[in-house]
Formats: structure tokens, sequence, C-alpha cells
């Protein structure tokens, strides 16, 4: 066999193998885990400051509905917090003290996701979620606790990349930005930055 | 036969739950990672004013005394008053700082530009505990065990409950006359500070945090001033 009819017979096999994976992948569900590291913005930067949050989780299901597209389910659950003694200030009243700012966030997102690239290779893809976030805001400072919650609309854009592990695994890693409605005048919204495996 | 299978049933299900109870409380603990370390940081110090109050007039009186409110009805404790010098002084010094002269002569012709009162509370607060026992007999029930015994839990699942005690200060600044333009003629308050904290037992620590808070006030506080 001549050199240029073997890169052919190597080219065809990896096309056979590559289309057989897409078939096989279609219409199946793949269940993913992320850890993530949050940056707070706006209304959540405000109340929890601008640190660096490293409690963030994430599970979530998606349908592959043809090879370049999937749709499916994302739950998250996202925790900023502040240790400060910055003075409250409201019109006329001033509060000082140790203070503990909490936020937890808990998405519940449709998402639909379109890849780039052929199926069990390298794949970046973009994505968005659509859905509702509870959120709850608690302030403890002396011995009290004051506590607004809501739930919110929201929206979140995503990037991210999909790295192939073996047939059935793959990790990824994304960048998502959570940007919600306003809900008793909080307008939440914060970045991730996760890194997950998921499998079929 | 029957028996065993219940206990094997029972065994499983107290693990599911001792399982389920530590999980809930790593889960609070994530959500709620801060934690108080020291009495100080109970410490709140609020104030509020008079947006259209006059604070530039020069003198104002300041009695000795600390007025403690104090009713069996509210679950109100008595304070000590070993501390009520201390308060007045610290006050005096901050008002001296802002630019105010105390007038201690009450029967001289001519009233104080403001007045100022302090008032205490001590209140006693009653808390409740819950804990869910976890690990509790994981060991003992020749399961996990690795923690080699317990942290101090029971089974089943305690409550209690406990009791701490906060003292709070007020001071008030209202003007030295009445005021006559509304009926009936009164007093305005133009600022109010008050500032609260767990008791503590330590003397030269609660001289401390009241000498701190007392300065907070007036540090937040920077419209009071004729400077």
């Amino acid at each position: 066999m001549t050199k240029t009819l073997r890169i052919v017979a190597a080219a065809l096999a990896l096309t056979v193998a590559l289309s057989a994976e897409s078939k096989a992948q279609e219409g199946q569900w793949f269940w993913g885990m992320e850890y993530m590291v949050g940056l707070a913005t706006s209304d959540t930067k405000d109340f929890a400051g601008g640190s660096l949050s490293f409690r963030n989780f994430g599970i979530e299901g998606r349908y592959v509905a043809s090879p370049n597209m999937s749709v499916g389910l994302y739950f998250g659950w996202n925790v900023f917090f502040n240790e400060t003694s910055d003075v409250i200030q409201l019109d006329e009243l001033d509060i000082s003290g140790e203070q503990f700012r909490y936020i937890n966030a808990f998405p519940i997102l449709a998402t639909g996701h379109y890849y780039f690239g052929m199926p069990g290779g390298f794949r970046p893809y973009v994505g968005v979620g659509v859905g509702t976030y509870y959120v709850e805001n608690r302030l403890d400072i002396g011995l009290s606790s004051i506590v607004v919650d809501g739930w919110h609309f929201g929206v979140a854009p995503e990037i991210g990349v999909v790295i192939p592990v073996d047939w059935h695994v793959r990790s990824f890693l994304n960048v998502r930005y959570n940007w919600m409605t306003k809900t008793n005048d909080i307008q939440p919204s914060y970045f991730t930055f996760g890194v997950g495996f998921a499998w079929m | 036969m029957h028996q065993a299978q219940f206990a094997r049933g029972l065994k499983s299900a107290r693990a599911w739950l001792a399982g389920a109870a530590l999980g809930l409380g790593v889960i609070f603990a994530a959500c709620y990672p801060g934690d108080l370390t020291s009495i100080t940081q109970t410490d709140v110090v609020a104030t509020r004013h008079d947006s259209t109050a006059d604070f530039s007039q020069p003198t104002y009186f300041l009695p000795d005394t600390v007025v403690q409110l104090y009713e069996d009805s509210t679950g109100s404790i008595p304070l000590s008053h070993e501390f009520d010098d201390l308060i007045i002084s610290t006050i005096v010094t901050n008002m001296t700082n802002r630019g105010y002269t105390r007038v201690t002569d009450t029967t001289a012709a001519e009233l104080p530009d403001y007045v100022l009162f302090v008032t205490s509370i001590g209140i006693e607060s009653t808390f409740y505990v819950y804990s869910p026992g976890w690990c509790s007999g994981w060991g003992g029930w020749g399961g996990w065990g690795w923690w080699g015994g317990c942290w101090g839990g029971y089974w089943p699942p305690q409550v209690g409950s406990g009791t701490y005690e906060t003292g709070t200060v007020y001071i008030d600044m209202i003007p030295g006359t009445l005021d006559t333009s509304v009926e009936p003629p009164q007093f305005t308050i133009q600022w109010t500070a008050a500032f609260r904290g767990l008791l503590g037992t330590q003397q030269s620590v609660t001289a401390s945090r009241i000498t701190g808070m007392i300065n907070q006030a007036y540090a937040q506080s920077p419209y009071v001033t004729r400077n």
C-alpha cells in the first residue's frame, strides 16, 4: 500500500469512527458536574464584595439533539461571602459593626448549546441558559440577621470547550455570565469560571 | 430472623439519617461560612440624625448620670453603673474635640444650645439550638467508625436553649429650647447614637469596647461638629 493510500484509508477510518460516534451520541444524555470560581458584579458585588468566590457547584444534563446541538437542564449553587466593617448608610441612618454578608444563589435553567468541531474531538461551544434563580441575601450584624430573598428571571450566556477523555467521558471548561432581573430592588449578576466532567 | 432484619433496617435508617444530618450541617456551613470569634464582633453602633438640624451652636448640657431603663416585664435586666463615668467622660472628650463647650451651671440665665441625655438598658434573651447528633453511634454500631467516636453529639437529636445578655446605650441630642413653631411645643431629637453588644465579664475589655463604640458613633457622624 502506498503512503497516499494509507493516508486515505486512515482518513476514511477516522471519518467512519467519528460518524459512528456522532450517531451513537445523538439521542443520548450527557450528565455533568462542575466546580466553579465565581466573580460578583453589579449589585452582587456591592453587597458581597469583589473577591473571588470558591463555593460554586453545578450539575446538568444535556440531550444531544444533533451532532452540533444539545438542549438540557442546569442546576447550580453559588455562594458569595464577604466579611466587612463598612458603615451601612441609609439616608439619615448609619450603622457600623462587623458584618457577615452572604449571597446564596440557585439557578434553575433550561439550556441550549451549539458545538463547533467534530464529535469526539476538541469542541468549543457557545450556549445559553434561561430560567429562574432563587437568590438569598443575608446580612448578619451583631446578633441580628436580615434576610432578603426572592426569585429572579435570568439568562446565562456561556462559552466553553469540551475535551474528550474517552468514549463516554468528557471534561469541559466554561465561562458563564449570570444576569438576573430585578426583584426586591436587587439585580444580581456574576461570572462563573467552571471546570467539570460529563459522561454519557 | 425478623428481629435481626428489623435491627439491620433500623441501623441502616439511623446511618442514613446521621449521614443526612451531617450533610445538612456541611451544607449550612457552606451556605454561611462566617463565624463570630470574639465578643467584640457583636458590637453594633447606629446613629441617626435630622438632616435639617443645626449643629453649629457652641454649648451643651450633659447630666452626669446614665439613666437606666429597667422594667421587669420586658425582659430587661439591671446593669452595673461602674462604666457610667467612662461613658460620660468619653462623650465629653468627643464633644470637646468637635468644638462644643459643656455647661454645668443649671441655674444660669442663658440656656445651653443642646442637651444630651444618656440612657442604657440591659436585655436578657433566650435562644434555642438544635443538635442533629451527627456521627453519634456510628462507631458504636460497628459502621464506618473511622472518626474514632463522636464529636459530642447525642442520639436522638437534641434541642436545647440558653440565654445571653446584651447592653445598649443611647445618646440623644436635643436643642436646648422647645420648638414653639409646632403645637404643642416639643423637642426634636437632632441626633441619636445607639450602641449595643453582648455583656462581657472582663472589665478592661468592656471599657475598651465602650470607648471604641462611642468614638465610632462620632466618627460616623461628621455633621456633629462646630469645626
